[in-house]
């Protein structure tokens, strides 16, 4: 019986360390995949991946989406990072989308270039998650980071979680609108650590599992060493 | 007999040195990448510091890997072989095996 239970203990330690070895082998997988920018996908409508009073799922990040509807309100959003070391103050702007649904567009760099238009516009841009750090105060305003739950107040919408990078933004007889826009990548999430360190864990992980399987044989193992060299001393 | 001796001496040696690179490694990686890490907005952690981590880890697999040859070498009991191992995953304490190690190989050739 006492067998038995070391023979379960030393497999399941064992199974335990070549799954912890594996995670670490899909970590640097992740690692791999994502430091790579994954293929563009199409432009599709904004309700084809997201609904309004829903957190946003991880398929719909990144995603080029349009919709159409018009500006209630305009916001300041100061000090988005733009670049590791470049930050540009941006105008945002709440859309009012049909079914009383809204979600929060960031247009572009907030200067004159941007004009405040109620009209009816239909956007083209990247979906983003929600930010949760503040870059600046914020007032009625000014948004200190591009949130949709800072704009909950505004009328009763039903709001879409993240907001919309702006790439274009076209009026109903399908002209351009100008302004400044910036550039709306695809966000690389980050996986801490590199590649080569989680594979040195896989290393660690699979040699720690082949020593527990060892291990009943280890003392047993070392005596019989000991015997032999005793014979040859 | 010098043969066996001559083993154990230089299985001594790989694991001192690898002790106290593990050592070395693990104080950085505490007290160096893990503040900088946790605290770090958006992991904006600079390269030279993640070098740390992968450094960290390529030296405890040599560690393990020469601790298992060594505590093979002087027959150390499994008990102790484990202790010796999981050693290097703390700051200070592959220093403290290092000590013991060099200790316990010294009674043992003066036996």
């Amino acid at each position: 019986m006492k067998k038995l239970a070391s023979i379960l203990l030393v497999l399941l330690l064992s199974a335990g360390f070549v799954e912890l070895g594996l995670w670490q082998l899909h970590r640097a997988q992740n690692v791999q995949r994502q430091s790579q920018t994954p293929p563009e996908r199409p432009i599709i409508n904004l309700e084809s991946v997201a609904a309004a009073g829903h957190n946003l799922r991880d398929a719909a990040y990144n995603r080029l989406v349009t919709f159409t509807g018009h500006y209630v309100k305009f916001y300041h959003a100061p000090r988005q990072v733009l670049t590791a070391n470049k930050t540009v103050d941006l105008q945002a702007g709440l859309m009012e989308l049909s079914g009383n649904r809204a979600i929060l567009v960031a247009r572009g760099v907030d200067d004159q270039s941007m004009p405040a238009r109620s009209d009816v516009i239909t956007v083209v841009g990247r979906l983003y998650p929600h930010q949760n750090e503040d870059h600046a105060n914020g007032d009625a305003s000014t948004l200190s980071r591009l949130d949709p739950a800072l704009v909950a107040g505004v009328g009763s919408y039903q709001l879409f979680d993240g907001y919309v990078s702006a790439i274009s933004e076209k009026d109903s007889s399908g002209a351009q609108i100008s302004g400044s826009r910036i550039p709306a990548p695809q966000l690389i999430n980050p996986i801490g650590g590199f590649y080569w360190q989680h594979i040195a864990y896989v290393i660690t992980w699979w040699f720690m599992a082949i020593l527990v399987l060892f291990a009943p044989f280890y003392n047993r193992s070392v005596n019989r060493s000991a015997d032999r060299s005793k014979k040859v001393e | 007999m010098n043969l066996l001796k001559a083993n154990k001496a230089g299985a001594l040696a790989r694991f001192r040195v690898m002790a106290n690179v593990a050592g070395i490694m693990s104080l950085l990686l505490w007290l160096v990448y893990l503040p900088i890490k946790l605290t770090a907005t958006n992991d904006n952690v600079p390269n030279a510091i993640r070098a740390i981590a992968v450094v960290h880890g390529f030296a405890y697999m040599v560690y393990i890997l020469v601790t298992f040859n060594y505590c093979y070498a002087v027959r150390k009991p499994l008990k102790v072989a484990l202790f010796y191992m999981l050693a290097g995953t703390f700051p200070v304490a592959s220093f403290v095996a290092d000590r013991r190690a060099v200790a316990e190989f010294a009674a043992l050739n003066n036996k």
